[in-house]
């Protein structure tokens, strides 16, 4: 039996909005509209696995991780999770999971997270011992040695996340969803809590189910991605073959110190051109990354570089061509 | 034999799941506790303001009574009406003037709500643990200024036995009953928008009908009848100590408090069981 098994899940939300329509008093009428947020999804996963549930804004992301957790009843389809149903036994699951949402703190915001922590170790009912050993191995792995004993308010965005990923983890669960933790966070944040949540997938082996909108997270923490779209899952499949099938273009943007009439390079399609500035769309199964800088570095007088990934949504445009 | 063992081993869990919760809920206080203490300066300006508050009523009651031309006014003398007032504000300050209510609603109204709901707690009770654990300590800070100030500018009140040793059952049971409404009213924004304007007046209601601004003494006999009816006022009920002549008028006192508490947090158990319920379905 998979240790996360989803089964045609699916969520409605039913919202009263305003109409156009004014009624009494001039306040306007309402009426009621239904919005298919998770829309019949069915996967898998395994023990120790590491996956993204990646997505634009409003795919559903969310509303998934929040039903997977016992937060949120389905509208229907099933979910067992360690073979708890999360909404049945919502407090059983809490003892077995680690959750983590982006936007929303689970820490004291005025004391230091250490005290937090103490706090988690009283409701998930840890022996002492256990807990100072588990403290101490996570404060390692995060790196967090020299903040959490400050005021969470005084932290900056990337040390409250790690404080509060090693919040989610003190009662050693079993699998930690995170919903969006990456969100906000700069660019070295960012890889540094993408480095850390390898780490602890390959020492403890708990399951990551992460959330996001963002390319680089997929690359970096995730073997397994499956990607939301309207509340269907359009792709569930290795990382590896994501990136293979859909990901096979790179874009490089060149600043130039001088004006440059044409920039003439083979095999690459040059989607923007100015004298100045130049974007350059590589297919690195024509041709591969190093053979085309060193083309430009070589050719021409370069101020700046920079190579991107493509979005989200024109990975799931590519999909969508894919299968059509 | 095997049912005496069965029976034993499962008398001990029940022992450690309630001493387990017990300590869950003994560290959230005590954690409010720390976080009262991280911010010394707004605890300060509140004690200050209090002592201000109980200072200005005190000379208006004291003009009030003296230009009366009576040394007392229902069976109540100046020092008493001001001190009667003071033990109103007390129970106020002891709950963080409503602390409760905010924090509460703007969990429930942000959303912040649901990450409680996947924690193994029981939200009203961190909630109510949070509150009470800042009140001991309030409790002695604002009772000590409170002697101090009315005691030099007017003197310390005096207590028959009943009024003695009623004095703590009324404020803990008026401090816990208070902490309750606001988490009754809180858990409305499920439904409201923004109960804050109901809650203000609610709660100012229940200063008027306890004699915080005006004395209970010179005030008409139904505010007296008012004060018992309404929930939150019997939170207030300390303010009344001096009303207390026998046990019986003692005991009516804390059992209609005991009546508001078990009532209001029977009503939590439904609303909060039926917004989170909300939650789940609809989303919020
Ligand atoms: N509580 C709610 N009530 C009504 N509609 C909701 C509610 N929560 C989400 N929705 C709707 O459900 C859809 C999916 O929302 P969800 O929050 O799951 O998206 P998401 O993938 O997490 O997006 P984001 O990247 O913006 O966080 C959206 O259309 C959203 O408007
Ligand atoms: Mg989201």
């Amino acid at each position: 039996m998979a240790q996360i098994e989803v089964r045609n899940l699916t969520k409605v939300f039913t919202t009263k909005i305003a109409t156009d329509r004014p009624g009494w008093f001039g306040i306007a009428r309402k009426t009621t509209k239904s919005v298919k947020a998770v829309d019949g999804i069915t996967f898998d996963v395994d023990k120790g696995e590491t996956l993204a549930f990646i997505g634009p804004n409003g795919a559903g992301k969310s509303t998934t991780i929040k039903m997977l957790t016992g937060i949120l009843y389905p509208t229907s389809g099933s979910v067992s999770i360690i073979g708890i149903n999360p909404w049945k036994e919502r407090q059983r699951l809490a003892f077995r999971i680690g959750t983590v949402f982006g936007q929303k703190s689970q820490l004291s915001f005025h004391l230091p997270a250490e005290d937090s922590f103490k706090l988690f170790a009283k409701i998930y009912e840890l022996d002492d011992q256990v807990f100072r050993r588990r403290v101490g191995e996570l404060v390692e792995i995060f790196d967090a040695k020299d903040y959490i004993k400050q005021p969470l308010r005084k932290l900056s965005l990337g040390q409250r996340m790690r404080c509060e990923i090693i919040a989610s983890l003190l009662h050693n669960p079993e699998i930690v969803f995170l919903d969006e933790p990456t969100i906000g966070l700069d660019v070295v944040a960012k890889q540094e809590l993408r480095k850390v949540l390898r780490k602890l997938n390959e020492n403890y082996n708990t399951t990551i189910f992460l959330t996001s909108h963002d390319t680089g997270d997929i690359d970096a923490i995730s073997d397994r991605t499956i990607i939301i779209n309207g509340g269907k899952i359009v792709f569930d499949d290795s990382t590896n073959n994501l990136k293979r099938k859909y990901i096979k273009t790179k874009r490089i943007k060149v600043r130039f110190t001088s004006a440059i009439r044409d920039i003439e390079t083979q095999n690459v399609h040059i989607s923007r051109s100015d004298h100045y500035e130049t974007e350059l769309e590589v297919n690195t199964a024509e041709r591969t990354i190093k053979s085309v800088l060193e083309e430009i570095v070589g050719k021409y007088d370069i101020a700046d570089i920079s190579i991107e990934d493509p979005s989200l949504d024109e990975i799931i445009a590519s999909i969508y061509e894919h299968n059509t | 034999m095997k049912t005496r063992l069965l029976m034993k081993s499962s008398h001990q869990s029940m022992n450690t799941t309630l001493r387990q919760a017990l300590a869950k809920y003994t560290y959230v206080g005590y954690l409010a506790y720390k976080e009262l203490l991280a911010y010394p300066a707004s605890l300060l300006g509140r004690l200050a303001i209090h002592a201000l508050r109980i200072t200005y009523l005190g000379i208006i009651y004291e003009y009030v009574f003296t230009h009366s031309g009576k040394s007392a006014i229902h069976g109540m003398d100046a020092l008493h009406a001001v001190w009667a007032l003071a033990l109103v504000q007390l129970v106020y300050q002891l709950t963080g003037s409503g602390r409760t209510f905010k924090h509460f609603k703007d969990e429930i109204i942000s959303g912040q709500i649901e990450v409680r709901l996947n924690k193994p707690y029981y939200y009203p009770l961190q909630s109510l643990a949070d509150a009470l654990g800042q009140a001991p300590i309030r409790f002695v800070l604002f009772f000590a200024i409170t002697a101090l100030v009315l005691g030099s500018a007017f003197g310390m009140p005096t207590f028959t036995i009943q009024q003695k040793s009623l004095f703590l059952p009324l404020l803990s049971l008026g401090v816990l009953l208070f902490v309750l409404t606001q988490q009754l009213l809180s858990l409305s924004a499920f439904w409201i928008e923004d109960p804050t304007p109901a809650w203000w007046v609610l709660s100012k209601i229940a200063w008027i009908i306890n004699g915080t601004f005006i004395p209970l003494a010179i005030l008409p006999a139904y505010f007296k009848t008012a004060s018992l009816l309404f929930p939150l006022s019997a939170s207030f009920f300390l303010g009344r100590i001096y009303e207390i002549t026998d046990w019986y008028s003692g005991a009516k006192f804390v059992g209609i408090q005991l009546l508001w508490i078990l009532l209001i947090y029977t009503a939590i158990y439904f609303t909060y069981k039926q917004g989170a319920k909300k939650i789940s379905i609809n989303g919020g």
